[in-house]
């Protein structure tokens, strides 16, 4: 699918959506990112109904899967979204990746493992940038309800829209 | 003294689990087990839910296959809605099943077991799997991971994501293949194709020279093998014309099985070492009534698949090793085979117009309170079973997993290995060499288990928590049941 799109930046969030504030990595790409690339391009949205700006291309994944490797050696520049547990006060920042040969798990990788195999797959490698969201609970909301992130997470909301949209502007 | 010797954690499984093998005072090798470690109890929780979120709630069993059981559960439902869904969405399942099939052994086949055989059975262990591969091989690597990537599109482009997808529902499916997602899948067949040629060229090679002791001692032993049955005795992973069981000698020990009727034929033992089940076929007892399931039974036992190249492949199989293959080296073919018949039936799919039509879901009330789905997940045969009360919320769930009905044949394979590549004596202070614990591991890859999906069993299971002392005299223990 991904062959036939202008893919030019990527942006992948990865996470458990039903761990608390480990899902904002695919709620951003899923839901948040796509209205606010939207609103800033009118309405458009991408073939096959990929949602978003032309030239991008959102990926929401529970784990990165060796497969996502081919899709990473075909863009110009890829961004991974991901929670970190977080210090009382931190904030959320973007932070270069480099490629390091890590196969700890039978699946799974790290993003420094999905491009050290980007970069067995192909000549060139895209650079490569996380945005860590500071995370504070890890747990599903109880049945009192609640939002399904924390409340100092939800307080970073702005930002980390103003981080996305800026590495967008840039990449 | 007597030693034990533990294999922990099994690697490139899914899931986790151990492996044991036990000696005697004089270094002979008197037992070996494997041994399931997790404890799900899904048949439990889902109790009290509507019988139309199962599909929902089982798919999260597990990442690898949800599909397999997305379409047990739809199936289920369909029979207690009493159902017939629409013939676009049939086939639309059919096609879903297949490309989930195709993603599922790829991975098998190419990140989890061909390094076995690529790098070396005593290479280090660090660098044996998909990362070392590719700089071992990375021609067959590269095609690999586009492979499984080809699969797992075919699943996003069908249900809008790779797992837990909530597209397919009791009567039916949410909606139709949009036409340019037919145009990319059509596309990508051929390069999927050319991948599956090469695979199948190296594997056949290797078993004509380096892997030819591994062929003939890794589970090669007789047993029932037990798969869905298509129309006419063909290979059949979806809908089917009841279940079949043919024996060692080839012979057809039951066909037209009920699905409905599983409980009547198929047995569940439990033992007080491990969490995972043991069906057998009730008839032959237990543990007589040893079964496998999973490509290898699939390709045993139907008559043909129905698809030229595929057929072409299973016949050379059938000519070098016999109508009937025994042993579960044979699985890692058998998956290669499995997916050019997916290729073959995925291009079938796409050139059939019906698959078009855009009424996919049929809607009834709730018509029966029992009802059993069967799937032919990528690693056998899978079998859902919900009762339901008035309301259509869920009284009793039972799940009979692929890998659960390969258990007995697992271990089995496991005894057999050590038997072959263990020195008839074990010095006392030998050290096991590395090849020989990956040989003993790979034999239980071989079978590609999903311990994920395959511990469910609840209530009664005994457990035993036993603590042995260094020379394997036991300190203390807790039995429950």
């Amino acid at each position: 699918m991904q062959a036939r799109l202008p893919a030019r930046r990527l942006v992948i969030g990865f996470g458990n959506p039903l761990r608390g504030d480990d899902g904002i990595g695919p709620w951003l790409v899923e839901q948040a990112l796509p209205r606010w690339l939207r609103a800033a391009s009118g309405g458009a949205r991408g073939p096959l109904g990929s949602p978003g700006l032309e030239g991008v291309v959102l990926r929401s994944v529970p784990q990165l899967l060796p497969e996502l490797a081919v899709e990473l050696v075909r863009v110009r520049r890829v961004l991974f979204v991901d929670a970190w547990l977080a210090p009382a006060g931190a904030t959320a920042r973007i932070a270069p990746l480099a490629p390091r040969q890590d196969w700890s798990g039978s699946h799974g990788l790290p993003p420094q493992g999905l491009l050290a195999l980007a970069a067995l797959l192909a000549e060139g490698l895209p650079p490569a940038e996380e945005l860590l969201v500071p995370g504070w609970c890890w747990q599903p909301p109880g049945p009192g309800g609640g939002g399904s992130f924390s409340a100092p997470l939800r307080r970073q909301l702005p930002e980390l829209r103003r981080l996305l949209l800026a590495w967008l502007q840039h990449a | 003294m007597n030693r034990t010797v533990v294999i922990e954690p099994v690697s490139r499984i899914e899931g986790h689990a151990r492996i044991t093998l036990q000696l005697d005072g004089d270094g002979r090798l008197v037992a070996a087990r494997f041994h399931v470690l997790e404890f799900r109890g899904f048949e439990r929780f889902c109790q009290g839910r509507p019988f139309t979120e199962m599909a929902g709630i089982t798919a999260r069993i597990c990442g690898i296959c949800p599909v397999s059981h997305l379409l047990a559960a739809a199936r289920t439902g369909d029979r207690l809605l009493a159902v017939s869904i629409p013939p676009a969405a049939v086939k639309l399942r059919r096609l879903l099943n297949l490309a989930q099939i195709c993603q599922s052994h790829a991975l098998s086949f190419f990140y989890l077991s061909s390094p076995d055989w690529l790098m070396g059975w005593g290479s280090d262990p660090g660098q044996r799997n998909l990362l070392g591969l590719l700089a071992a091989d990375p021609q067959l690597a590269r095609a690999g991971i586009r492979l499984r990537q080809f699969g797992q599109s075919i699943l996003e482009l069908l249900a809008d994501r790779r797992i837990h997808s909530a597209w397919v529902v009791p009567g039916g499916v949410r909606s139709p293949l949009k036409p340019e997602a037919r145009a990319w899948i059509l596309e990508r067949l051929p390069e999927a194709r050319a991948t599956i040629a090469l695979a199948l060229c190296r594997f056949k090679a290797l078993l004509e020279g380096p892997l030819a002791r591994e062929e003939a001692s890794f589970g090669h032993f007789p047993s029932l093998f037990l798969a869905l049955r298509g129309e006419g005795g063909r290979w059949e992973h979806l809908e089917g014309d009841g279940l079949r069981l043919r024996g060692a000698d080839g012979q057809l020990v039951a066909d037209g099985l009920a699905e409905d009727d599983y409980p009547s034929f198929l047995g569940e033992a439990v033992e007080d070492w491990t969490t995972l089940k043991f069906p057998y076929y009730k008839p032959q007892g237990y543990p007589g009534g040893l079964l496998r399931v999973g490509p290898l039974a699939r390709l045993n036992a139907c008559e043909r698949i129905g698809t030229p190249w595929a057929d072409a492949e299973l016949e050379a199989m059938r000519r070098r090793g016999g109508m009937v293959l025994h042993s579960s080296f044979a699985y890692h073919q058998a998956r290669l085979v499995e997916i050019v018949a997916c290729l073959e039936g995925i291009e079938a799919l796409l050139h059939d117009p019906e698959l078009q039509d855009p009424h996919v879901r049929a809607h009834a009330a709730l018509n029966r309170r029992e009802a059993v789905g069967v799937s032919e997940a990528p690693r056998g045969t899978l079998f859902h079973h919900y009762r339901v009360d008035d309301d259509g919320l869920i009284t009793a769930v039972n799940l009979v997993i692929a890998t659960g009905l390969n258990n007995l044949a697992m271990n089995r394979t496991v005894l057999q290995i050590a038997r072959e590549f263990l020195p008839e004596k074990v010095p006392a202070e030998a050290a096991i060499p590395e090849e020989l614990l990956n040989r003993v591991e790979a034999g239980i890859r071989c079978f590609d288990p999903c311990l994920s999906c395959s511990t469910h069993a609840a209530g009664a299971m005994p457990l035993a928590l036993e603590l042995r002392s260094h020379d394997g005299s036991l300190l203390t223990e807790r039995r429950r049941g």
